[in-house]
C-alpha cells in the first residue's frame, strides 16, 4: 500500500518506452503543465501504479464489464481524488474479491487462475511484448518449473520452497540455450523455433517415465503445510487466489518498473531497430538474453505454483503449444509491450474460455470453442492493438461522463471498484496510441 | 586515427570492396565518394562491425577492431549513421536520443539531460516529444545525426546525412557537420552533394567498382581522370566525348558527379 503512491511520481518523470508512447516522458516543463492539467496528453491523466494489477480483478470478476458505470467511475480519480485513491481502491479490489467469491468455489478457482495466467502472459511479454521477440516456447519453462519441483519433493522430498529457484535455475540456463539459438531468427523464424522446444521437452518428459511419470503424469504428495507449499482443504482455493495474485502484482510491478528503467530502453529500441540499437551501443545479444531469462524465471516460478497448485502435473497440458500459445494469446488481446495489457487479457478471455464450457450444456461439445473462437475474432477485427487502446476513448468519455454525473457515482462502490482498475489501465493504453 | 588495411568484402561471388587501404588521421574531415554501388557503404559496415571483412583488418587508434560488434566500437569512439535512417518510430525523439547517450551515462536522468542537449544541437530541441514516425525525412537524418552524437563518438561515419535534403537543409547540415568537426570529432562522410562535399572536406577518397581508385584534396580529385571515368563512364573521360557528354566532358568530375547522382539522392525522398 506504501508503495504506490510512491511509483506514482516515477510515472510522470521517467519515460516509459515500452509502452511505445513518445508523450510520456516530458522535459522538466512540461512536467509542471501536466501536474497543472491533469487532462493533458497522454499519462498526465491516468496516475498510473500499483492498482492496474487489480485489473484482472475487476474483469475476472464481471468478464466484459459495463464500460459505461466503469467509465463514469472512472472520472473520479481522475478529476477528484488524489492520486492514491486508485491505487487504493485498486489493492482492495486484489484483496478483496477473492474473499468475496469464497462462497463459490468455481468462481475463486477462475479468479485464482485469472491471476496465474495473467501473470504468465506478462512475463511473456517482458521479451516479447517489450523487446519484440516473439516467442511460442515459453510452456518449455512453465513446464520445467512445474517438472523440476514436483520432481524433486515427490521423488526427492524436497521442499517445493526449494524446488522453486532450482527450476528457474534450470529454466534461466535452457533459456540462455534456446535464446542463443532461436534470439538471433526475426520475427515468425523465431516463433517457430522456440516450439520446437516445447515439443521437445514434452517428449522427454513422457520418455523418461521413471523420473517424470511418463504421459500419465506426475502426481505431487498431498501433505498440507506451509513448508510444503500445500494448503489443506477448507481454504486452499482462497489461499491460493492470493498466492496468484501475489505473483500477478509482483509481475506487473516488475514490468512497470522495468518500463522507466535502463534496460527498459534497450528493449524498446531492440523492438524498434536491432541494428540501430546495436549501432548506438545497444548490446543487443546481451539485453535479448538477459530478458528472455527474466521472463523465463518467472515463467518457471508459475508452473512450480501451478503444480503445487493442481497437485498433478501431465506433460500434455504443462509442456504444450496449447498453453504456450495460451500466454501470447492473452498479452495480444489485451495489448503487447504494456504492463496491464497481459492482465486484460487473461481476465477477459480465462473466464469467456471457461464460462462458455459450463454456460452452453445441452449443447454439443466444442460448441464453447466457437464461443472463444468468435471472441478472438472480434478482439483482432476491433482491437488490433489490444483491449488497452479502449484507454484514451475511455477516459475521454469519463471525463464527459464525470462533469454531469458524478453524484452517481458515491452509490456504486463495486463499480468504482471496477473502474479503478479500468482507469489505471488507461495509463500505458494512452501511452501506446496517444 | 582509423586504419583500413587491406579490406576486401565478397558477397558470395561478387566482390563489394577489393583490397581497400585508408587512413583517416585524428582530426580529419573526409569525404568518401563515388558512384552508386561502388561499395561505399559496405566499408562503412565493415569498419563498424555490421559486416565481417573477408580479408583484411580494420585498427581503431592502433586497436585491431576487426569485426567487433558495433555496440563494442561505439564505445571505443566509433560511430556512424544509416544512410536510411533507421529512427525507433514509436518513441519520441528524446527517447530515440536517451538510447544513445545510455552508452556513456548510467543514470536515465543524466541520459536525458544529455540527450536534450543534443537535440538542441541540431535544432530539434522543439520537437522532443514528437513521435519519431511522423518525422520528415530531413529532420530524421538531424535525429539520427543527435542519436549518434549523444554516444560522445570522436570518429564519426556519417552515411549520405544529406541525401534527399533541399538546399536550405544542406546548408544547415553542413554547418553542423563543421561544428561537429570544430569540437574534436573526425568525421567521414559518404555523400553525393558535391558541392557540399568540396566545401566541407579536406581530404577525399574515391571508390569505384569495390576499388580505391584516388585519394586527394578536393582540387585533385576534380581533375582526376579516372574519377571523371568513373562517374561518367570511358567516352566522356577519353578524347571523343559522344552524345550527352559533349557538355559534360567540359565540367569538372565533381560537378558531374553531382549531376550523376541527383537521382540516387532523391530516392530516399
Amino acid at each position: 500500500m506504501t508503495q504506490a503512491p510512491r511509483s506514482q511520481a516515477p510515472s510522470h518523470q521517467a519515460a516509459p518506452p515500452l509502452a511505445a508512447d513518445a508523450r510520456t516522458v516530458r522535459d522538466p516543463a512540461a512536467q509542471a503543465q501536466t501536474a497543472r492539467d491533469p487532462a493533458a496528453g497522454g499519462g498526465g491523466g491516468a496516475p498510473a501504479g500499483a492498482p492496474d494489477a487489480a485489473t484482472p480483478t475487476a474483469e475476472g470478476s464481471s468478464a466484459a464489464g459495463s464500460n459505461d458505470a466503469a467509465a463514469s467511475a472512472a472520472a473520479e480519480p481522475g478529476g477528484r481524488l488524489s492520486a492514491a485513491a486508485p491505487a487504493a481502491l485498486g489493492l482492495a479490489a486484489l484483496l478483496g474479491l477473492p474473499a468475496l467469491l469464497e462462497g463459490s468455489p468455481f468462481y475463486l478457482e477462475i479468479l485464482a487462475l485469472v491471476f496465474l495466467w495473467g501473470a504468465m502472459a506478462g512475463a511473456w511479454n517482458i521479451v516479447s511484448g517489450y523487446a519484440g521477440k516473439f516467442s511460442l516456447g515459453h510452456a518449455a519453462f512453465f513446464g520445467l518449473g512445474a517438472y523440476a519441483s514436483s520432481i524433486l519433493y515427490a521423488r526427492g522430498g524436497v521442499s517445493p520452497w526449494l524446488g522453486i529457484p532450482v527450476g528457474m535455475a534450470l529454466s534461466v540456463a535452457l533459456a540462455a540455450f534456446i535464446g542463443l539459438v532461436t534470439l538471433r531468427l526475426k520475427g515468425k523464424y523465431m516463433a517457430l523455433c522456440t516450439i520446437a522446444f516445447v515439443s521437445l521437452m514434452e517428449i522427454l518428459a513422457v520418455h523418461f517415465r521413471d523420473l517424470t511419470g511418463g504421459s500419465e503424469g506426475l502426481m505431487v504428495p498431498y501433505e498440507p503445510g506451509l513448508a510444503n507449499l500445500t494448503f489443506a482443504n477448507d481454504h486452499e482455493k482462497l489461499v491460493w487466489a492470493y498466492v496468484f495474485a501475489a505473483l500477478a502484482l509482483g509481475v506487473f510491478l516488475l514490468c512497470r518498473r522495468l518500463e522507466r528503467s535502463p534496460l527498459g530502453y534497450r528493449l524498446a529500441a531492440l523492438r524498434e531497430d536491432e541494428d540501430a540499437a546495436e549501432a548506438l551501443g545497444v548490446n543487443t545479444l546481451a539485453v535479448k538474453l538477459t530478458s528472455f531469462g527474466l521472463s523465463a524465471a518467472l515463467t518457471s516460478l508459475g508452473g512450480s505454483l501451478y503444480a503445487q497448485y493442481m497437485l498433478w502435473i501431465e506433460p500434455q497440458y504443462v509442456l504444450s503449444m496449447e498453453l504456450s500459445t495460451q500466454f501470447a494469446l492473452f498479452a495480444i488481446i489485451g495489448g503487447v509491450g504494456s504492463a496491464v495489457g497481459p492482465f486484460l487479457g487473461a481476465g477477459l478471455m480465462f473466464p469467456l474460455l471457461t464460462l462458455s464450457r459450463s454456460a452452453f450444456p445441452g449443447l454439443p461439445p466444442g460448441f464453447n470453442m466457437l464461443v472463444y473462437g468468435l471472441a478472438l475474432i472480434v478482439a483482432v477485427l476491433f482491437f488490433p492493438k489490444g483491449l488497452i487502446a479502449l484507454g484514451p476513448p475511455l477516459r475521454r468519455l469519463a471525463r464527459l461522463i464525470g462533469r454531469t454525473g458524478r453524484a452517481r457515482l458515491g452509490r456504486r462502490p463495486a463499480a468504482g471498484e471496477t473502474a479503478a482498475g479500468l482507469n489505471a489501465a488507461e495509463g500505458p493504453a494512452g501511452s501506446s496510441h496517444a | 586515427m582509423l586504419e583500413i588495411d587491406n579490406v576486401t568484402m565478397r558477397f558470395g561471388g561478387l566482390k563489394a570492396v577489393k583490397d581497400v587501404s585508408l587512413t583517416v588521421a585524428a582530426g580529419d574531415l573526409a569525404g568518401l565518394i563515388g558512384p552508386n554501388g561502388a561499395g561505399k557503404t559496405t566499408l562503412f559496415n565493415v569498419v563498424c562491425g555490421q559486416l565481417r571483412p573477408s580479408a583484411g583488418r580494420v585498427l581503431f587508434e592502433g586497436r585491431d577492431v576487426t569485426g567487433w560488434k558495433p555496440h563494442r566500437s561505439i564505445r571505443l569512439g566509433l560511430g556512424r549513421t544509416f544512410q536510411i535512417t533507421r529512427p525507433f518510430g514509436r518513441l519520441s525523439l528524446l527517447d530515440n536520443v536517451v538510447i544513445g547517450a545510455m552508452c556513456r551515462e548510467k543514470s536515465l536522468d543524466r541520459a536525458r539531460q544529455a540527450a536534450l542537449g543534443r537535440l538542441a544541437q541540431v535544432g530539434l530541441a522543439d520537437r522532443a516529444q514528437d513521435t519519431a514516425q511522423n518525422l520528415p525525412l530531413g529532420l530524421r537524418k538531424k535525429l539520427e545525426l543527435a542519436r549518434i552524437l549523444a554516444t560522445r563518438p570522436r570518429m564519426l561515419l556519417l552515411d549520405e546525412v544529406m541525401g534527399g535534403l533541399g538546399p536550405r537543409e544542406i546548408e544547415e547540415m553542413s554547418r553542423t557537420i563543421s561544428q561537429i568537426h570544430g569540437e574534436g570529432v573526425s568525421i567521414v562522410l559518404i555523400e553525393h552533394v558535391m558541392p557540399a562535399v568540396m566545401s566541407l572536406c579536406q581530404r577525399i577518397a574515391v571508390i569505384n567498382h569495390g576499388e580505391l581508385i584516388a585519394v586527394g584534396s578536393p582540387q585533385d580529385i576534380r581533375a582526376d581522370r579516372r574519377v571523371i571515368k568513373a562517374y561518367l563512364g570511358e567516352s566522356v573521360a577519353g578524347d571523343s566525348p559522344g552524345g550527352q557528354g559533349s557538355a559534360a566532358a567540359s565540367q569538372t568530375a565533381a560537378q558531374a558527379a553531382a549531376q550523376a547522382t541527383t537521382a540516387s539522392s532523391a530516392t530516399e525522398a
